[in-house]
């Protein structure tokens, strides 16, 4: 193993805390008082690897799925919730909602347009191209908006240009309810990364959290020293269904317990107990932290003001 | 003072603006020095700014327009040339896109995406029901998008160093009837601010509203009503976002009659917003209903006079200005 050992600890830490938030908005969207619906990225968490790889320069694209993007990058809890709950304090002071933005962290939001957000990638990695100070962007998408257009015109042009741009795939199988048979005339995403020219992986146990990250690590070094893009493949699973309330007709119990058994999380618990990179106290004080975190932030979140009628106008052109 | 053609004024903004501010980058179809684009930039300055900072590409019109954006709220200036205004449609979800991006962040820590997406009208040719399109009000309906039609060489100069320099998504379309056509260019720098009108022809009895070519075509059937003693007042907007409807209304106030010459499609079009917007504002003053000339809302055809049944004629504005006379 070479990824070090602190790096280890942040990735256990930002897991459980995106898994205690993710907890927490599935209670909020069955509330029905969150105004913006929920996505749940549980099972997938082992993402949060290749993210704790970037540094505060670094760009990055989400999903819609994209809670554990936005904590291993660095957004505070309190910009999350209370932009779902669609208030004055969220990061986008209540206009974005699941449209989540930090450009000071690099994450400048997703359009509701699946795939749409590739080639916003690719143009992340022209400015870093030109600006040359080694940034890289880490771009995710999932296996059903992978099939749209916008792919193919962002990955070739990454290519030819060599900008430094990581593709990752969630490949958890599904598009909403369409499974990737339906979707794929390939199994394996990684593949097309021949077409384009550039090195392709797939990551066939997506949730063994230091292989997904090892290979992350191997590819954005890669870019930051000027060799061009590259695809990472996971294969993995999302736990809930598509949105909360998606009744997954599409799908067995059986199922989604195999699945559930190879916990990313769970399996990484394990694997730092076993070479004393952590402890039991220490897992539950990280745990108690995540809790208290996230109730502080539902609270602000809750008690927060709306945005006054006026904010509506007021962004729209910049001076 | 020196003449130019209106290609070459967009060259000089381009490369001006290059040379000013290294952040700004030029990408789109054949904008290379060998390219076949209008606004290619010359050879000595492809070698000046190097393939970085001119990318030229092939047929990626969802890649120019997001691909900018992205690269634009990454904190460079990109200028994309999609070559005709017609290619902008299937980059249409990125280029509506990139007006929303920065409301949709609430305009939190002040982000802007400096990007400037150019084409040009290709009416009047054999470009039928998919190069003629004029989408003009397209672009204008849509939020968080400027939109200038720059009609002589001296405002397509100014105009387009302040789209580079304007922090927000701009769409620039000039018109290949025009690209060839001369006028005076300053050496010196100047810039024009959006949002101002100009006169293009004074007069008393008629106010004409045109943009781009129909300016030209408006100021020609202005000669042949001047014959008949009729006095046609053109105002050019430039730009439409944002919209200097106060010349208008001080015009029309003035006229008490108005056409509306545009050539996109007629329907939800840009008569229709100006129309209403005058009335609003003056319905007193009007002596006769606005008139408004503009393409029939018809697939536009390739055979000449079945073109010109269906798009903004020298005939038809003339008709249109004594229909507001009777
Ligand atoms: C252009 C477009 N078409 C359809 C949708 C509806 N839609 C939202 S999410 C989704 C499935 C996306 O699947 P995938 O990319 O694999 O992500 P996952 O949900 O599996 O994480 C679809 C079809 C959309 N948002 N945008
Ligand atoms: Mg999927």
């Amino acid at each position: 193993m070479t990824l070090p050992k602190n790096l280890l600890q942040k990735i256990y830490r930002d897991m459980i805390r995106t898994r205690t938030l993710d907890y927490q908005m599935i209670k909020n969207a069955q509330s029905g008082k969150m105004p913006c619906g929920w996505h749940s990225g549980l099972g997938e968490e082992a993402i949060v690897g290749p993210v704790s790889l970037l540094g505060k320069d670094d760009y990055v694209t989400y999903t819609h799925r994209g809670a554990y993007v936005w904590i291993a990058k660095g957004m505070e809890m309190e910009d999350i919730i209370a932009e779902f709950y669609a208030k004055s304090t969220g990061c986008a002071y209540g206009k974005g909602g699941t449209h989540i933005a930090k450009p000071s962290l690099g994450i400048f939001g997703r359009s509701g347009m699946q795939g749409g957000h590739l080639p916003l990638a690719a143009g992340m990695g022209i400015a870093a191209q030109m600006r040359g100070q080694g940034q890289v962007v880490l771009s995710f998408f999932g296996d059903g908006c992978a099939t749209r257009a916008p792919l193919h015109e962002a990955m070739n042009y990454a290519s030819i240009w060599k900008l430094p741009v990581v593709w990752f795939c969630e490949n958890n199988g599904q598009s909403m309810s369409v499974k990737q048979d339906k979707t794929w005339a390939i199994k394996d995403i990684a593949q097309i990364a021949g077409s384009y020219a550039m090195p392709g992986k797939t990551i066939e146990d997506g949730n063994d959290v230091i292989a997904v990250t090892e290979a992350a690590q191997e590819f954005l070094d890669r870019a930051r020293r000027g060799e061009g893009p590259a695809l990472i493949e996971i294969k993995t699973y999302r736990w809930r269904g598509h949105y909360e309330g998606d009744p997954m007709l599409y799908r067995t119990k059986q199922e989604i317990n195999e699945w559930m058994k190879r916990d990313p999380l769970k399996r990484f618990e394990q694997l730092l107990l076993a070479q004393n990179l952590i402890t039991q106290e220490g897992m539950q004080k990280i745990q108690v932290e995540a809790d208290t975190e996230v109730a502080k932030a539902q609270k602000f979140a809750e008690e927060s003001p709306d945005p006054l009628p006026e904010d509506a106008f007021n962004a729209i052109y910049a001076t | 003072m020196r003449e130019i053609y209106l290609y070459q004024a967009i060259q000089e903004a381009v490369s001006e603006e290059m040379r000013r501010d290294e952040r700004v980058f030029l990408t789109g179809e054949a904008v290379g020095p060998s390219g076949t684009s209008p606004t290619r930039p010359p050879k000595e300055i492809m070698e000046e700014f190097g393939e970085h900072r001119v990318r030229e590409t092939g047929i990626v019109e969802q890649m120019l327009a997001a691909g900018s954006a992205g690269a634009a709220m990454a904190g460079m200036r990109p200028i994309v040339d999609f070559m005709m205004a017609d290619f902008m449609f299937p980059a249409w979800n990125e280029i509506m896109q990139a007006g929303l991006w920065r409301s949709g962040h609430g305009g939190a820590e002040n982000i802007s995406i400096p990007v400037v997406y150019m084409s040009g009208l290709m009416s009047y040719g054999s470009g039928g029901f998919s190069h003629s399109r004029a989408p003009i009000a397209n672009v204008w309906h849509g939020p968080g998008l400027k939109v200038v039609l720059p009609t002589t060489p001296y405002d397509t100069k100014g105009l387009l160093k302040t789209a580079i320099r304007d922090n927000n998504p701009v769409v620039f379309i000039s018109h290949r009837l025009l690209y060839r056509t001369q006028g005076p260019v300053p050496e010196e720098e100047y810039l024009i601010p959006f949002g101002e009108a100009t006169v293009r022809r004074e007069g008393k009895d008629v106010t004409i509203v045109a943009l781009s070519y129909m300016v030209n075509l408006s100021l020609e059937a202005a000669e042949v009503l001047e014959q008949e003693g009729i006095s046609v007042e053109i105002i050019d907007p430039r730009t439409l976002e944002p919209l200097d409807i106060n010349t208008i209304l001080v015009s029309v106030e003035k006229t008490g009659r108005l056409v509306v010459v545009d050539e996109d499609y007629i329907r939800c079009g840009i008569g229709a917003e100006i129309a209403f917007q005058v009335q609003e504002k003056l319905l007193k003053s009007l002596k006769a209903p606005v008139q408004r000339v503009g393409n029939l809302n018809t697939p536009i055809p390739v055979a000449s006079n079945l073109m010109q049944a269906v798009m903004p004629t020298k005939e038809k504005i003339i008709a249109a200005v004594k229909k507001t006379l009777v």
